[in-house]
């Protein structure tokens, strides 16, 4: 028998996670989906992992010839704190927003502490796994450049687990007072707005540190001024963030061989990470109670009669049912924090990025001047527009998810006086909205930076659109084809679909191979426009015209 | 007026029919009350009436048009209240109402005097520029029942429409039923809750295991059980529904034996 706590943090993992025991695998289909997950997961895993050792690598051959290598594992556990810190926040923060069903908790005789206990650990095991990625990659770096002893790797693996406990317990000790004190906090529309706000600026952060740290490594005479005395940037690193400190002293120890002497560093780190926890659960768990228990508290606007009159005659109006659809499917997702966050949001995420990135690199701006000048006049600038338009306009999984999305809802909107054909294209429209919206953001900005002509910026902006309208069409097919339609959480509908994934990395590969064709076909501005745009319109035609039936055929076949 | 006929439906992931053999009419001018102990074939039967779920055989008519043949113009000739009001959290109570005006091409002055009266009547006027996510149960019940009638509909379902109301909402909505049925409209509704079927149904049916075990009136259901049991004759729905759902346990029992 587990005892409450276990079987508390395990139901509280198995909804965040979208987790099933292996025991309810029973199909072929079932462990088939099992091996794609692992087999995607792992892929996407590599991916980022390939980006971070090529970053560490730079790193480690601009800071070997000063002798300062040891300085990865200061930037690993910087990296680290900052990902659990940013990434943590959001977690925790959207706790609140999932926390309708877990209010029946607060009705069984287990204590606020133990409640609080259980949250903690289910977000301490999602920002461990970043812990481990991100501090794992600089350790194997220096782990093949400089062969450490064995002890290396398991202080490496407990520095991991001890970094997370302050930033998470930092995180709860900001959002607990702020979910208490702030009435307007308790509403999911608060937590979108606070979580997107934190989800960008850790985005800008992130990128400004990792910019400027590899712009000051292309300058020896910097490193050497900065690091190599007493009272540099790494001591004053440390002063500010311990946990940074300790973990170097500790790997850096260990590195040398000495990992007796760096035991006590890791050590310092887990006592003041779990002293930090401790604080937490003792003083906070009260007030995180009654912070949920409140949340979501009705704010009902009332009208007075003579208002309630007035409104009625003022605001309904009445229009056609597809219009009517489309609004609802618009209204439905971009008020959800889950869905509008790792959805749409990407189309002015992704080029806030790249303006910080373009900023911060401002020093090099010659060289991108030159560069510039190299793609203008040619078809390349127009293709980079179109390419980044056409990922941003693929990239918001709304056609992905559409289906899954509304799989609670779907027995009150079948029984609705309206065909599949318009359902489903009422929702295939949100994604096209968002895709030309994306089209436009991509193609068009990078024709501004890159001062194209208006044909050519329009070209641009018609050939991402055409692609990603492409792309979301088959999104709108892959989810209508297999639907995620049982699911306790949004997340488990939008983040952790698969089909979204499948469309973003299909499309991102896709953009890939199209780009690749381009340096071998030399057909001008006017012929890839016709030939990349004219073949993707064809070819979304033709799944547009197929598709009313198939989903037709399809939904004839569910089970709500 | 709603006809079910040889209605049979088995879920893909299951070997029994969750509805077998189902015939069923309900009438313009009464209330109908469809019974059934959990798991007996009520959800999926409603799901069937309104298009939801596709049948395996049978047919489904709304005032003489078939479901399967022509989906849209007998949609359009129900109002249908589910039994699950937590869908729609993300509008606002007046955008909700617009939405459901506009599905059922309802014009804009019907739709506005509509809300009006009947946002009067449940006490949700003053609430209708708010979220529905604000909104408690019986509030968002009280919307929903609102906009399954903004088409004012020929046939009116309704699942488990007494879910989450306070006693004046219900009274309010057992009077709304009654007025429909005698303005000549059919209303066909699930319930649980026996005291209110036995207060305002004219017809019931009872199903359980997916058949149906008895149709027609109260005082019908009563003559028969006394037939089996003399003691049946002072008992109220409560316990003729149970004794009729018991016999069909033991006669199930008996077949699988």
């Amino acid at each position: 028998m587990r005892t409450p706590f276990a079987a508390l943090v395990a139901l509280q993992a198995r909804a965040t996670f979208g987790l099933k025991p292996l025991a309810d695998y029973h199909s072929y289909k079932d462990w088939l989906k099992l091996a794609g997950m692992v087999l995607l997961f792992l892929v996407v895993g590599a991916d980022l992992a390939a980006i971070f050792v090529m970053s560490a690598l730079a790193q480690y051959d601009a800071l070997q010839p000063q002798g300062l290598q040891g300085l990865l594992l200061l930037n690993s556990a910087i990296m680290a704190s900052m990902a659990v810190f940013s990434l943590g926040f959001i977690m925790i923060l959207s706790g609140w927003s999932q926390s309708a069903a877990d209010r029946q908790l607060f009705a069984m005789p287990i204590g606020n502490r133990q409640l609080l206990a259980a949250r903690f650990v289910v977000v301490y095991l999602s920002e461990f796994a970043f812990s481990v990625f991100l501090v794992g990659v600089q350790l194997v770096v220096l782990g093949v450049k400089e062969a450490p002893p064995p002890a290396f790797w398991i202080l490496g693996l407990l520095t991991s687990l001890a970094l997370p406990l302050l930033p998470l317990a930092i995180a709860w000790i900001i959002i607990v007072p702020i979910m208490s004190a702030a009435r307007f906090m308790r509403s999911r529309n608060a937590i979108m707005l606070a979580g997107g706000f934190v989800g960008v600026a850790f985005a800008l952060a992130f990128n400004l540190y990792v910019q400027s740290s590899m712009t000051k490594l292309g300058d020896p005479a910097w490193m050497l001024a900065h690091y190599a005395g007493p009272g540099t940037v790494m001591n004053l690193v440390g002063t500010a963030w311990p946990p940074s400190l300790f973990a170097y002293k500790a790997l850096s120890l260990a590195m040398a061989g000495d990992w007796l002497q760096g035991l006590p560093w890791v050590a310092a780190s887990f006592a003041l990470g779990l002293a930090a926890t401790a604080l937490v659960l003792a003083f906070f768990a009260r007030a995180w109670a009654r912070s949920v228990l409140a949340f979501g508290e009705g704010s009902l606007r009332r009208l007075g009669r003579g208002q309630a009159h007035a409104f009625v005659s003022r605001n309904f109006l009445a229009g056609g049912a597809f219009r009517a659809l489309v609004l609802r499917e618009s209204r439905m997702m971009n008020r959800e924090p889950m869905y509008f966050l790792n959805g749409p949001f990407i189309v002015l995420l992704m080029p806030l990025i790249l303006v910080l990135a373009w900023f911060v690199q401002r020093g090099n701006l010659a060289s991108i001047a030159v560069a510039l000048e190299a793609v203008r006049g040619g078809p390349l600038g127009f293709l980079a527009g179109a390419a980044f338009g056409a990922f941003l306009g693929s990239a918001t999984s709304i056609a992905a998810t559409a289906l899954s999305r509304d799989a609670k809802a779907l027995p009150a909107l079948l029984a609705l006086p309206v065909s599949v054909r318009d359902f489903m294209l009422a929702k295939l429209a949100h994604a096209l909205g968002w895709g030309l919206i994306g089209a436009i953001v991509g193609a068009g900005g990078l024709a501004l930076v890159l001062h194209l002509g208006f044909l050519e910026a329009a070209a641009s902006v018609l050939l991402a659109f055409a692609f990603s309208s492409l792309a979301n069409m088959a999104g709108l097919w892959i989810d209508t084809a297999n639907p995620r339609l049982s699911w306790d959480n949004p997340v488990a509908a939008m983040k952790q679909n698969p089909n979204s994934v499948i469309v973003l990395l299909g499309a991102m590969a896709a953009i890939g191979g199209l780009g690749y064709l381009a340096t071998i076909l030399s057909l001008g501005i006017a012929g890839f426009t016709l030939a990349y745009g004219g073949g993707a319109a064809l070819a979304f035609a033709g799944l547009f015209a197929t598709y009313p039936r198939f989903a037709q055929r399809r939904f004839l076949r569910l089970e709500p | 007026m709603l006809r079910l006929q040889g209605l049979s439906k088995t879920y893909s992931r299951s070997e029994s029919k969750a509805v077998d053999s189902v015939d069923l009419e309900v009438r313009d001018g009464e209330i109908f009350g469809f019974l059934g102990p959990n798991g007996a074939g009520k959800t999926t039967t409603m799901k069937m009436v309104t298009g939801v779920l596709a049948p395996d055989s049978g047919s489904v008519s709304i005032d003489g048009i078939d479901l399967a043949a022509d989906p849209i113009a007998a949609k359009l000739r129900f109002g249908y209240v589910p039994d699950n009001p937590e869908l729609w959290n993300k509008l606002k109570a007046s955008e909700y109402l617009d939405f459901m005006g506009d599905i059922y091409r309802v014009s804009t002055a019907d739709r506005r005097a509509r809300v009006g009266e009947l946002s009067e009547r449940f006490a949700i006027s003053d609430v209708l520029s708010s979220s529905i996510g604000s909104f408690s149960r019986g509030m968002k019940q009280k919307l929903f029942v609102i906009g399954s009638l903004i088409h004012d509909p020929g046939n009116w379902i309704l699942d488990e429409p007494m879910v989450g109301l306070d006693p004046q909402a219900a009274f309010d909505l057992k009077e709304l039923m009654r007025a429909r049925a005698s303005a000549g409209k059919c209303v066909f509704f699930s319930t649980h809750v026996l005291e209110v079927a036995q207060r305002i149904c004219d017809r019931i049916a009872v199903i359980a295991r997916g058949r149906l075990l008895f149709t027609g009136t109260i005082d019908e259901l009563r003559t028969l059980r006394q037939k089996t049991d003399a003691r049946a004759g002072d008992e109220d729905l409560e316990g003729l529904f149970l004794d009729l759902v018991d016999d069909s346990d033991s006669a199930g029992k008996g077949e699988r034996q």
